[in-house]
């Protein structure tokens, strides 16, 4: 009898570890679904109304321009989120809110993008009341460069970091 | 710079690509060879969702394969997705924590996130047991400026100094492109305004920059020579105008000033 209930707690363990392996085996050959380009952004009319992409395809800020292209350069971006956010003090309200957009052919800008993490960069979602005010004001940007090539202009991705710590603005990024 | 500045910076980026290459692939056996080999490929088309595939193809070759953890994250940070970036990042350090040099890098040049940049370091120094774990992914900067720059902008003054201190008296130290321009602007803010000044005028002997008169202006402004501030922003705009500035495709480096900001003070003075 003894031999049996230990044969019967070996039979246990054993098929939890197979358990545990099948479970590990098919997360790890679950297949992700990647965009055609890591940031793309899916048009959406519903959120992004008429905005007129030139391009199907965007390059990325980096790839023009030599970096951030704006009239006024970081320093006039920064300025105007530093004169127009109106800090909301929120304890909690830490972490880095990235806004993510196009620019198209005519320096038009569309299809904003929300991404948040909090300071060790998990996810996070800010009070709404930060994030209409940073989605306000970089809908308000209109100094963007023109992406130029070869005498075409062309669509580009772009985005702002925005490092937050209790609800107040500390830094601008790329 | 001179030619041999320039050799020795791209020594640094060719070290820095070494430090995070996919290494030999002879080093491994079975699965872990096939999927180091097959990273070469995955490589190209960095973030295509092709190059994805193949990384993912990569990992479930080789569940532990750092390499391939590390460079499916990069388009992830370049895109300012930081949350799919760290889950990459953090699983390379686990299989390898010499990627610590990596993720804290970029935690401080890409997000300015220094408090948790800096644990990296600090513990890759640890770990390593000598400040000379490498330089930064971008290779401009000695991890150990890097770490000092941290310490900076979370307060602590002295430990930078002390950081900074401790990297040019190495033996190995070879200077940096932006070693003295950092070492300047910590000096400008603990009050040591002509260790500030030699430093700033030593970064512009090894490469003239706006940004160096900029800061040097600020030097002299606290010492109260308000001609000498006006002579030097003045330069730093006609050398901003000639296009000799800190720049960089991915992020304004740290510090780095603007036309705007050096015409701003000129308007100050001149009220």
């Amino acid at each position: 009898m003894a031999a049996k209930i230990k044969m019967n707690k070996y039979l246990i363990i054993i098929t939890l570890i197979l358990i545990g392996c099948k479970s590990e085996t098919d997360q790890s050959l679950s297949k992700i679904v990647y965009p055609n380009f890591i940031g793309d952004i899916e048009f959406d009319q519903s959120i992004d109304g008429d905005f007129e992409r030139c391009d199907p395809y965007s390059n990325q800020y980096y790839g023009i321009n030599g970096g951030v292209g704006y009239h006024g350069e970081m320093s006039e971006i920064k300025q105007k989120f530093f004169n127009n956010y109106k800090t909301i003090n929120l304890n909690g309200q830490t972490g880095i809110l990235t806004i993510r957009f196009v620019v198209n052919c005519k320096g038009q800008t569309g299809m904003f993008r929300i991404f948040s993490t909090d300071l060790l960069l998990n996810e996070f979602s800010f009070n709404n009341k930060i994030v209409t005010q940073f989605l306000n004001i970089s809908k308000k940007l209109d100094g963007w460069e023109v992406a130029e090539y070869d005498g075409n202009t062309y669509d580009y991705y772009q985005h702002l970091n925005f490092k937050l710590i209790d609800g107040e603005l500390i830094e601008i990024t790329p | 710079m001179n030619k041999n500045k320039y050799i020795i910076f791209s020594g640094f980026i060719f070290f820095s690509v070494l430090t995070f290459g996919q290494g030999n692939c002879n080093l491994y056996e079975g699965k872990c060879k096939e999927s180091c080999e097959l990273a070469n490929e995955a490589g190209k088309g960095q973030g295509s969702r092709k190059s994805q595939e193949l990384f993912d193809k990569c990992i479930e070759l080789c569940p532990t394969y750092a390499y391939a953890y590390f460079e499916k994250s990069v388009p992830y940070l370049k895109q300012g997705q930081f949350k799919e970036w760290k889950e990459l990042i953090d699983k390379a350090v686990m299989y390898d924590p010499s990627y610590l040099l990596n993720r804290g890098c970029n935690q401080i040049q890409f997000i300015r996130n220094y408090e948790q940049g800096v644990q990296d370091l600090d513990s890759l120094v640890s770990l390593r047991k000598t400040i000379e774990i490498g330089f930064s992914p971008s290779g401009e900067y000695h991890a150990q400026m890097l770490r000092a720059i941290s310490y900076q902008k979370l307060g602590d003054v002295d430990k930078a100094i002390e950081l900074c201190e401790e990297l040019v008296n190495s033996n190995n130290y070879n200077q940096s492109p932006f070693d003295y321009f950092h070492i300047g602007i910590i000096h400008l803010e603990a009050g040591n305004f002509n260790k500030a000044e030699r430093a700033l005028v030593k970064q512009n002997k090894y490469d003239e920059k706006a940004e160096n008169y900029f800061y040097l202006s600020k030097v002299f402004e606290q010492k109260g020579e308000f001609s000498k501030q006006r002579e030097l922003l003045e330069k730093s705009k006609e050398v901003y105008l000639e296009g000799k500035i800190m720049t960089t495709n991915y992020y304004h480096y740290i510090d780095k000033i603007f036309l705007t900001d050096i015409e701003s003070e000129l308007l100050k003075l001149n009220k």
